[in-house]
């Protein structure tokens, strides 16, 4: 090729190749283009606006209960925190001494009947020191330090139990339809009202097969005094509702309730709501005959339509569901603290698939892998389903918009739920609540704290609430709650036990006064205004005293060894009934 | 027939990297025509990861990857494509995302057929895809069955040893065979599936087939947690290499007793650094753990045997062909048996070596390259004969990026497969996006004097599907310009929380057309105001990169170890 025409095509090249350089400089050949539009929506200063800031803007403006923010950027670009598994619990200061982490952090717990558990997290060492990457050093949860103290000054008694009345689940299974919502729509009808939503053994009246049942909050979030009332529901696939005919079976649904308890708290015999072993097929106490069973020691499958449903101990069955509900703290005539009608949140969890325990173990494998190398989480995104949490469950919810009338989550309200829900070490399946039920029959019904024993842990002789108070050295993972350091602690700071140990029951011990009730639904309400659960949604009116803002793995205090608990997070309800 | 196979199976893996070569690239675009250094990128470099899409998103369907300008893909096969058609076939267990997992794709040496095994947590088993016929079809299968934990108490739990598990690397063999190993699941075996181009069997279940006739277990070769699986450059019939996907893991060398007999096994060696032990290094701890943090695992190293010439277990050392899980062998007595005897024999341990690649540096020496994942690098030895060998850091996450282009906001995160294309060039596939919100990345690594230590690492491709990685690329033995990547258990393999969707797929990619980087009219490389300039070749219309490619791939295995005298195998 002659050197003037090799020169030319050489120039014609550069100037390709220059336009293709603008264009790549542009960042609108990535795969949704959103640079350009990022660049395009700027803020009231002339500057771009993160996605994320994009998003609490158009929620604080929305009234759809399918918001959908940033349309053509795939949610996870919107996130403000990455690290948002890392809950703000975590920021608490230890000061050397206190320790109420190791009710999610353990290790795995020792076979017991020769059954061994699912989760192989094996997270101990952050009971002990803090281990975040170097985005969770940050605090993240800004809220927490925000002093509402004017804005719940604002807010009277009165508008606020107007509130907390109000009915905001009714209408929102219509709205989501109306939407063309893909995901769970709530199904169980009259939910708002609580316990009057269930017969006397959790089934709901509706005939939606949800089952409410009685289990003790786990510590300490969910301890009311800590903001907000809850209940669990759990929902059997069909297949465990019907017979081998393929007909709904009262009895099948009993036993198979039964089976999946026992099977999850790895239990050798379980009791039963009165099952006809006759309509089951199946000697389930075996006694020999097929009579009415109180007892079912069968525990190695399921009955009915799911007799070959793959069954292993610690791992629910394929289809299972739980529904549960947050609520503000209502106060009933008598001054109780009641679950309120106004739902904060509903939270729906659905495992699609029954891993077996190989995979449980690869995936632990695989988040300390990533966490090794410094690689923040990642969760796949199921749309309308939710969030992926690797382990065969989905989840995903709901929560109040700026009116208070529900909607779904966003991405990143729903990326919060994944830590606890996935890579904690304590958790059975990726559960707290269940675990935690009181065993066998009598633990089917509606949540009632009245009357609950405080049962201790397995392996342990004093009743959970009472250890945890003394271990966390305060009334809630912050170790910053008022009211439970007036009501449990000495002066000098140390457990008063006694007092302690002649609570009536569970609800005496974690459940808030009035004022502090009222108090705490104020202060909600406030985060519910502002739309930025992004930042936190704890109920708090003043700044904890003890979270850290920034946390230093390699100076904060570490705990010694002896403040290290192994910790079950099952409860020894047996032991607890005799001690009473 | 099988001879031709034989001749050429190792070609792909078995290029050689001259010091002094030049690439030139023909440019396409315009008609015009420029030039660089072969040893360079032949394309314009991504200047950022990509962003991921949602499952079944119009770049799953049609562009997974973003890939330099000019360079295209097309989508080969997909679970849902074959799954669609009741002539063809692929494995499926019901495990959620997890279910299908394509991983290291293997060619025959026609590049007809492309091999697919299956990282299933139960059921694993080996597809292939006949590239004429455009179907699909399952050669081997686990039974399924399995999948409990070994100490599931339950009756309703499966006798699981019987089965396959997580198989993760497939490897051509130059009898003609493929290889496939068990990683994270199973027992830690290598299976050989003996008649790879024969009809598919009616019914490929494990136990339909005839054992020593369809497929056999290799007992000759350690159990460990296998990925990378290679054959020598040098002694392909004599030297297999492979690896223990683990924090603490080894790397091994297995010399045949008898040339291509790899049921009568020979001796198995074990990388060891010569001054780890002398170091304060612990073998059985992780690579980053305790003294080993500072111990020495570079520079000199020496193949230890863990059995004798035979391949009997050495009675002082475990036995390194015992089935079992993969556990932490110091806690565990009956995990599989190929990492403890590492162990006893201060084999030095590496973060998660994962896949490998076999080539020659400039000096004609034989080099392993490993990536491994965990410490975000990729190592190479090179292999000096009579045991010895020398270990460096070939890239790693300090390893400049784009060097002399414009920059990028990917950086080499899990690295995991390595491929190598016709003229040794190496690519480093990462297994795990940067971010959450971005797709993991391909790396050209840029060796510029093929010492085994790369001075850039140029960011070649990035993914773009919510949940996957890439997995198995490798390069079309018969046409060069060709290779294909393999998407990895995106969330679109869930078909309960994704209907219709389109699963792991494979596809196919052409850099034929890829458009070079400009020069500029004083020959010297456009860098874009980088204030770096390199010069530029003139363009010489028979050494562009596609004509080089494919004259390198027509005339290997060829120039390395055909025409060079091959020295006798007890010089390993």
């Amino acid at each position: 090729m002659p050197g003037s025409q090799r020169h030319f095509r050489r120039c014609a090249t550069r100037a390709a190749t220059a336009a293709f350089l603008a264009w790549l400089a542009s960042g609108c050949h990535t795969a949704s283009g959103e640079r350009t539009r990022l660049m395009a929506d700027a803020g009231g200063d002339g500057l771009p606006r993160a996605p994320h800031e994009r998003v609490l803007d158009h929620l604080r403006r929305s009234t759809e209960v399918l918001p959908r923010p940033l349309p053509d950027m795939h949610p996870v670009r919107t996130v403000f925190n990455h690290e948002a598994i890392i809950p703000p619990q975590c920021y608490t200061r230890t000061e050397g001494r206190f320790n109420p982490c190791y009710v999610c952090h353990q290790q795995q717990q020792p076979a017991a009947h020769g059954f061994v558990r699912e989760n192989t997290m094996n997270d101990d060492d952050l009971q002990a020191a803090y281990s975040f990457s170097d985005v969770g050093m940050t605090n993240h949860w800004r809220n927490l330090f925000e002093d509402r103290s004017a804005t719940v000054a604002a807010i009277t008694d009165d508008e606020i139990r107007a509130w907390v009345r109000q009915d905001n689940y009714s209408p929102l299974a219509a709205r989501l339809q109306a939407a063309g919502f893909t995901g769970w729509i709530p199904d169980l009808a009259n939910l708002q009202q609580a316990d009057a939503a269930f017969d006397d053994q959790g089934f709901a009246l509706d005939g939606s097969h949800w089952v409410a049942f009685n289990y003790k909050p786990f510590p300490s979030t969910f301890w009311p005094t800590n903001g907000a009332t809850d209940d669990v529901m759990i929902r059997l696939a069909k297949p465990f509702r019907t017979d081998a005919a393929g007909r709904y079976s009262a009895d099948v649904y009993k036993a198979n309730l039964a089976i999946v308890e026992a099977t999850v708290k790895g239990l050798p015999r379980i009791s039963t709501l009165p099952v006809d072993e006759r309509r089951v097929g199946a000697d389930l106490n075996a006694d020999g005959r097929y009579g009415t069973a109180r007892e079912i020691v069968v525990l190695d499958r399921y009955v009915g339509a799911a007799a070959d449903a793959f069954l292993d101990t610690f791992l629910y069955p394929e289809g299972a569901e739980f529904l549960h509900t947050l609520r503000y703290l209502d106060l009933d005539g008598d001054g109780e603290v009641v679950p309120s009608t106004r739902m904060k949140e509903i939270r729906y969890m659905r495992k699609w698939v029954a891993y077996r325990k190989v995979v449980y173990e690869r995936n632990y494998q695989l988040e300390a892998f990533e966490k090794e190398l410094g690689n923040l989480p990642q969760y796949v995104y199921l749309g309308d389903n939710g969030l992926d949490n690797k382990f065969g469950w989905s989840l995903q919810g709901f929560i109040e918009d700026p009116r208070g009338e529900l909607r779904a989550a966003t991405f990143e309200e729903t990326l919060f739920c994944m830590g606890c829900h996935t890579s904690i070490g304590s958790t059975i399946d990726k559960t707290f609540g269940f675990p935690r039920k009181v065993d066998g029959a009598a633990g089917w019904g509606y949540v009632d704290l009245r009357g609950m024993p405080d049962a201790p842990n397995i392996g342990e002789s004093r009743g959970e609430i009472a250890t945890y108070l003394e271990r966390a050295g305060g009334g809630g993972e912050f170790r910053s709650n008022p009211e439970m350091f007036a009501r449990w602690f000495n002066p000098d700071g140390s457990l008063d036990r006694e007092r302690v140990a002649a609570a009536a029951d569970v609800y005496e011990l974690i459940v808030p006064s009035a004022a502090r009730a009222l108090a705490l639904n104020k202060a909600y309400r406030a985060i519910v205004a502002a739309q930025d659960y992004i930042y936190g949604r704890e109920a708090r009116v003043q700044a904890p005293a003890n979270v850290y803002q920034r946390v230093d793995n390699q100076t904060a205090p570490t705990l010694p060894a002896s403040a290290v608990h192994v910790w079950d997070i099952r409860l020894d309800w047996a032991t607890a009934d005799e001690t009473r | 027939m099988l001879a031709g196979i034989q001749e050429t199976a190792y070609g792909d893996a078995t290029t050689m990297r001259s010091p002094t070569r030049t690439v030139a690239v023909l440019a396409t675009v315009a008609g015009a025509v420029s030039a660089l250094a072969g040893d360079r990128p032949y394309f314009n470099p991504l200047t950022q990861s990509t962003a991921v899409a949602s499952p079944n998103h119009i770049n799953e369907l049609s562009s997974p990857w973003q890939v330099p300008v000019g360079m295209t893909q097309r989508n080969l096969m997909s679970l849902r494509k074959v799954e669609a058609d009741l002539q063809q076939s692929v494995q499926r267990v019901p495990a959620g995302t997890m279910s299908s997992m394509f991983d290291m794709l293997a060619y025959d040496p026609s590049g007809r057929y492309l091999f697919i095994p299956h990282e299933t947590p139960f059921g694993a088993g080996l597809s292939r895809y006949d590239s004429a016929t455009d179907r699909t079809e399952i050669l081997f299968a686990g039974s399924g069955e399995a999948g409990a934990d070994s100490t599931c108490p339950n009756v309703a739990c499966p006798a699981w040893k019987a089965d396959f598990a997580a198989f993760d690397p497939a490897r051509w063999t130059p009898n003609g065979t493929v290889l496939l190993g068990e990683e994270w699941s199973g027992l830690g075996r290598l299976v050989e599936v003996l008649k790879p181009l024969a009809p598919a069997p009616e019914n490929p279940v494990a136990s339909a087939l005839t054992p020593g006739e369809d497929y056999r277990v290799l007992e000759s070769i350690a159990n460990v947690a296998h990925e990378g699986i290679s054959f020598s450059v040098k002694y392909p019939n004599q030297v297999i290499y492979y690896i223990d996907e683990w924090n603490s893991g080894s790397i091994y060398a297995l010399v045949l007793k008898r040339s291509g007999d790899y049921v009568g096994g020979g001796q198995t060696f074990v990388l060891s650094v010569d001054e780890f032990a002398s170091s304060g290094g612990d073998p059985a701890a992780n690579w980053n753990e305790g003294a080993n943090v500072t111990a020495q695992r570079f520079g000199m190293a020496s193949w230890k045997p863990i059995t004798d010439h035979n391949g009997a277990p050495f009675p002082s050392i475990a036995d390194p062909f015992r089935d079992g899980p993969t556990k932490v062998p110091r806690t565990v007595a009956e995990t599989r048996g190929g990492r403890a005897a590492a162990d006893d024999v201060g084999g030095t341990p590496y973060g998660r070596p994962e896949d490998m690649e076999v080539g020659l540096l400039g000096n004609f020496n034989e080099v392993l390259y490993v990536a491994t994942t965990s410490e975000q690098a990729v190592i190479a030895i090179e292999m000096l004969g009579n045991r010895k060998a020398v270990v460096r850091q070939l890239v790693s996450a300090d390893t400049p990026t784009n060097a002399g282009f414009p920059a990028t906001t990917g950086r080499l995160n899990s690295p995991d497969n390595i491929a190598q294309d016709a003229l040794g060039n190496l690519y480093v596939i990462e297994d795990s996006p940067n971010r959450g919100d971005v797709g993991g990345d391909i790396w050209f690594v840029r060796d510029t004097d093929n010492d085994g230590v790369g001075e850039s690492l140029d960011h070649f491709m990035s993914l773009q599907v919510a949940g996957s990685e890439s997995t198995g690329m490798i390069f079309n033995p018969v046409d060069p310009t060709k290779f294909v990547v393999a998407v990895q258990h995106p969330s679109s393999t869930n078909l309960d929380e994704v209907p219709q969707g389109m699963g792991d797929a494979v596809w196919e990619f052409d850099v034929s057309q890829v458009l070079p980087p400009a020069c500029t009219s004083d020959g010297l490389l456009d860098s874009w105001d980088t204030g770096y300039e390199p010069p530029c070749d003139e363009p010489q219309a028979d050494t562009d990169f596609t004509s080089q490619l494919r004259r390198a791939n027509d005339t290997k295995p060829r120039a390395a170890h055909v025409r060079r005298p091959v020295p006798p195998v007890s010089l390993w």
